[in-house]
């Protein structure tokens, strides 16, 4: 048995900043030790303890796809009070550091074999929900499932995280991509409004779906009802919550939603799941 | 003029008549010779079966707990409250320190010979789980072990109490028991005094083993009256001052900082000594600070709610034989 | 099961035997109060406490432990492993004590990734157990349950038989491992074990046989917006005394430590009741007040963790009753809830 709070070291190999606020950055890691990448088999909605010794850990989504092999991707939001986010920040390509996972559930991706997938995302929230498609557009996962729809907003053109790779998909035939900001600017030709409005006007189908959805709490205050007015099934229905979390293995006791611990039960629960969690997130 | 007042009697009209939206007092507490703070709101007090009135208030030598800092939670509410001498010095310093309006307090003096230190009960007792015990006419018979032991209260109070010089509350509207004999406050404190006796290499070994039982429960924060800040130091992630191993030096630093924020500050209440579950001699060193503000700058915190704090009031003649 | 008779006065000779197999953690008393430390020399020892203020748990679950060290190589960081735990004995522990460790076994040991560290500290303990015929005033581990005369979970049980007796059962293999000290006790006779077998059954007679664990955590889940809360946080001062001293309170932090060019990374005790617990690094905070954290602590005690780990929080040791400096007494707030009707 290891000492399961030891990490696996990692090497930074590239670093892409995301918005035009510049605190959201896509950390691309290579594992030291090939044999690490091995073991570090997860689900897209899993996520990992970053750790920067001296300043500590953070836990954060993994953005990359489970079938990215060679290496994986964190989107880290840094916070003025956040001691690590601003670590990881202040890295530059080719520094070491520590990677401890994957943990919790993941999203329920064998349930999607011959159905169809609603992705339904907000602001910086969406980076697992990006695992998950670059997951499902994989050349040998793609045929086994139905449509794709996407539905992502930002607060404005320039807040919308990996961009390209959203604009990029939005020129394929096999998923539907629809890009709203709350705000536009000169440049931005797309759909302005809010998410639940988006959702409201593009009323993706329920019918054979599953539906993931990741944002502020706001945004899934007024998604919520709608995705009920289109039929969404409870138990159909994904989220993946936050909390602050520490040792990430379901001891150290901070992270619990009612008897759920987000960090092992979770962070993915369905709707119907959530309808039973005190309301304490 | 203070006027003399029932407890219990004036604490309902208080709240029957709507002067307080709330009122802070002591009842019985469930462990031998223990107090716990009764709240009442107005409208709903006693109102629900198995809820305490009025009626359960009490005050004497158990009511160890600082209420003051209680007060915080009601923030902008009229609230009436139960103080002792020391506790009345407190409460003068939050009101000096702007924290809360005088006009919105009533303030229910209990004239106040000395509360009981678990400490230096324990210490009486030589245990600090009797399985009963009792105050009787001055004296606690206990039983411990199935063993019965008469002590006299005096030797269970809070060793600060013993020479208090502020036993009856200054900025009372009304007082719920007679007043008590004053002890003269001229004399300095015997344990302050004591440690001034010792090498300075005893000193440090005391302060060191005083530390090293700390397990930073910060209990003697959070029942200080005076510690109101909305982020303590101790919290602060970045940059993270205070650390939290068993390293004493991390005991010393939170202590030491905390103690620097009360210079000036500490009424001598004794609440976070009595609080402390690990028996950390914290009274000494706010005797200490106490010592200083008195006799360099002939200050008494809490003494006067009109004067200015301490720390916020410079002279050009303030003595300065402690800046670095 | 092998039995000896262990007269008081030979307390401290007997753990001055175990000090040379291991390190002991036993009651010592310092100004009349109680508590588990190291022993640095057995006549430490105070064999009259009977639930010391500070918890045992401190043996397993130190204050503060380092999770692993590093130091920088040629600019490269290394890691450290922990050093390994040292032989460990824990003596006189109350049987309400020895129950709080089966709960911390039950959340360290759990999947998916059991806690190496604390199972390798778990792992060379040795846990010897004290009976009591005589409950604290603060304590309520009848009403959970538990049998003050019970030797369950112990390796060695010293059973009193009066004042100036315990019988010594030697129950598990960690337990023979220490016969050498024991053997100069001598077998405990037909009469004392009768004499202990009548002690056991009226002790067994005055303890909740069925507590009832499972209906009060499923009470509990449906009173998450109860306005009880509202009512017993409000003299809570927010301290840690209770959580720290409780047996079974097992939340930490992790921390790093650094000095110059190597550091460790430590877990060190926290608890719920501390407003950073849960706050975000974006600032948002699901538990704002006090009223929220009491809660928790409520909650993980007699609901969550008999859910979750099918354990309750909480063995009754009356600790938190005993030191709260608001006197909130745990007992009450159960009779309180108890007494709620059912929704």
């Amino acid at each position: 048995m290891n000492n399961p709070y030891i990490p696996y070291p990692v090497e930074i190999e590239k670093i892409e900043v995301e918005n035009e606020s510049r605190d959201i950055r896509t950390f691309r890691f290579a594992f030291a030790n090939p044999a690490d990448r091995a073991a570090f088999d997860f689900t897209a909605g899993q996520f990992a303890e970053l750790s920067v010794l001296g300043a500590g850990e953070s836990p954060v989504g993994i953005a990359s796809s489970p079938l990215d092999r060679d290496y994986v991707e964190f989107t880290v939001k840094r916070y003025a009070s956040g001691v690590v986010t601003t670590a990881l920040h202040n890295l530059q390509p080719g520094d070491r550091m520590g990677i401890r996972g994957p943990m919790g559930n993941g999203y329920p991706v064998e349930r999607l074999a011959g159905r169809n997938a609603v992705v339904i995302s907000g602001g910086f929230a969406v980076t697992t929900l990006r695992a998950l498609i670059r997951y499902l557009l994989h050349p040998d996962i793609r045929p086994t499932v139905g449509d794709i729809t996407v539905i992502y907003g930002a607060r404005s053109p320039g807040e919308l995280c990996y961009k390209n790779e959203f604009l990029d998909w939005s020129k394929r035939s096999d998923i539907e991509v629809h890009l709203t900001v709350d705000k536009g600017d000169p440049s931005w030709k797309g759909r302005v409004g809010f998410v639940p409005a988006a959702v409201a006007e593009i009323a993706p189908s329920a019918r054979n779906a599953l539906c993931f959805i990741c944002g502020p709490p706001v945004m899934l205050k007024y998604t919520v009802p709608e995705l009920t007015r289109l039929d969404f099934a409870p138990e159909d229905t994904f989220l993946s919550f936050e909390m602050r979390m520490k040792c990430g293995i379901g001891k150290c006791g901070r992270c619990n939603i009612g008897p759920h611990y987000v960090c092992v039960d979770g962070p993915v629960f369905s709707l119907a799941e959530t309808r039973d969690m005190p309301l304490e997130y | 003029m203070t006027e003399r007042a029932d407890l219990r009697t004036i604490a309902a009209k208080l709240l029957a008549d709507g002067t307080v939206d709330v009122l802070i007092g002591w009842q019985p507490g469930s462990s031998p010779l223990s107090a716990a703070p009764l709240i009442l709101h107005a409208g709903s007090a006693g109102s629900e079966p198995g809820q305490a009135g009025p009626e359960a208030l009490v005050f004497d030598a158990r009511c160890a707990m600082n209420l003051v800092n209680l007060l915080h939670k009601f923030k902008g509410k009229k609230v009436a409250i139960v103080v002792k001498g020391c506790d009345a010095r407190a409460l003068a310093g939050l009101v000096q320190e702007r924290q809360f309006d005088r006009n919105d307090l009533v303030v229910l003096g209990a004239p106040c010979a000395g509360v009981i230190s678990p400490r230096a009960l324990a210490r009486a007792l030589n245990s600090d789980s009797p399985d009963s015990a009792t105050l009787k006419n001055d004296r606690i018979h206990a039983v411990c072990g199935g063993v019965e032991t008469v002590v006299p209260l005096s030797d269970a109070l809070d060793p600060g109490c013993r020479r208090c010089a502020m036993r009856n509350p200054q900025i009372a509207d009304w007082l719920v028991a007679d007043p008590v004999a004053q002890t003269d406050a001229s004399e300095p404190a015997e344990n302050v005094e004591e440690a001034w006796r010792m090498t300075r290499a005893e000193r440090w070994r005391k302060f060191r083993q005083e530390m090293a039982r700390c397990i930073l429960c910060h209990a003697c924060r959070q029942v200080c009256p005076a510690c109101y800040c909305g982020e303590c130091f101790a919290d602060q992630s970045r940059p993270r001052l205070a650390g939290r191993t068993d390293d004493p030096a991390d005991a010393m630093f939170f202590h030491l900082l905390r103690w620097t924020h009360l210079a000036g500050r500490c009424t001598g209440c004794g609440a976070c000594e009595r609080a402390c579950p690990m028996g950390v001699d914290l009274r000494l060193y706010n005797d200490f600070l106490r010592e200083f503000a008195r006799t360099e700058y002939g200050y008494e915190a809490g003494a006067d709610a009109q004067a200015p704090p301490l720390i916020g009031g410079f002279k050009p003649d303030d003595p300065n034989r402690f800046t670095l | 099961m092998e039995t000896r008779i262990v007269p008081q006065t030979e307390m401290a000779a007997f753990v001055g035997e175990l000090m040379k197999t291991a390190r002991v953690m036993a009651p010592v008393r310092r100004d009349g109060v109680g508590y588990f430390e190291w022993l640095e020399s057995a006549d430490q020892l105070d064999a009259t406490c009977v639930v010391p203020r500070s918890s045992p748990k401190a043996a397993l679950l130190p204050r503060c432990e380092t999770l692993f060290g590093w130091r920088l190589e040629k600019g490269e960081q290394r890691i450290v492993p922990p050093p390994e735990p040292i032989p460990q004995i824990l003596f006189g522990l109350h049987p309400c004590d020895v129950r709080a460790i089966a709960t911390l076994d039950a959340v360290f040991a759990s999947d998916p990734s059991p806690d190496r560290l604390y199972l390798a500290r778990r792992a060379v303990t040795t846990v010897i157990g004290r009976g009591s015929l005589a409950d604290p005033a603060t304590a309520f581990f009848r009403e959970l349950g538990v049998d003050p005369m019970d030797n369950g979970g112990c390796d060695l049980f010293l059973a009193p038989l009066d004042p100036d007796r315990h019988v010594l059962e030697i129950i598990s293999d960690k337990g023979r491992a220490l016969l050498p000290a024991c053997e100069r006790f001598p077998k405990a006779d037909d009469r004392a074990l009768a004499l202990l077998a009548d002690l056991r059954k009226s002790s067994a007679a005055k303890t909740e046989a069925n507590p009832g664990l499972e209906q009060l955590a499923a009470k509990l889940a449906g009173m998450f917006e109860s306005d009880l809360w509202s009512r017993i946080h409000e003299h809570c001062a927010g301290c840690g005394v209770c959580a720290f001293l409780c047996p079974t309170c097992h939340c930490f932090d992790i921390q790093e430590e650094q000095r110059g060019d190597r550091g460790a990374r430590v877990r060190v005790w926290d608890t719920c009741q501390f407003g950073l617990f849960t706050r975000h690094a974006s600032g948002h905070n699901p538990r704002t007040s006090q009223k929220e954290r009491l809660r928790q602590r409520i909650m993980h005690k007699f609901s969550y963790g008999i859910e979750k780990f099918k354990v309750p929080f909480c063995v009754g040791c009356g600790r938190c009753v005993g030191c709260c400096p608001a006197n909130n007494d745990l007992r009450a707030i159960l009779r309180t809830i108890r007494e709620t009707p059912s929704e």
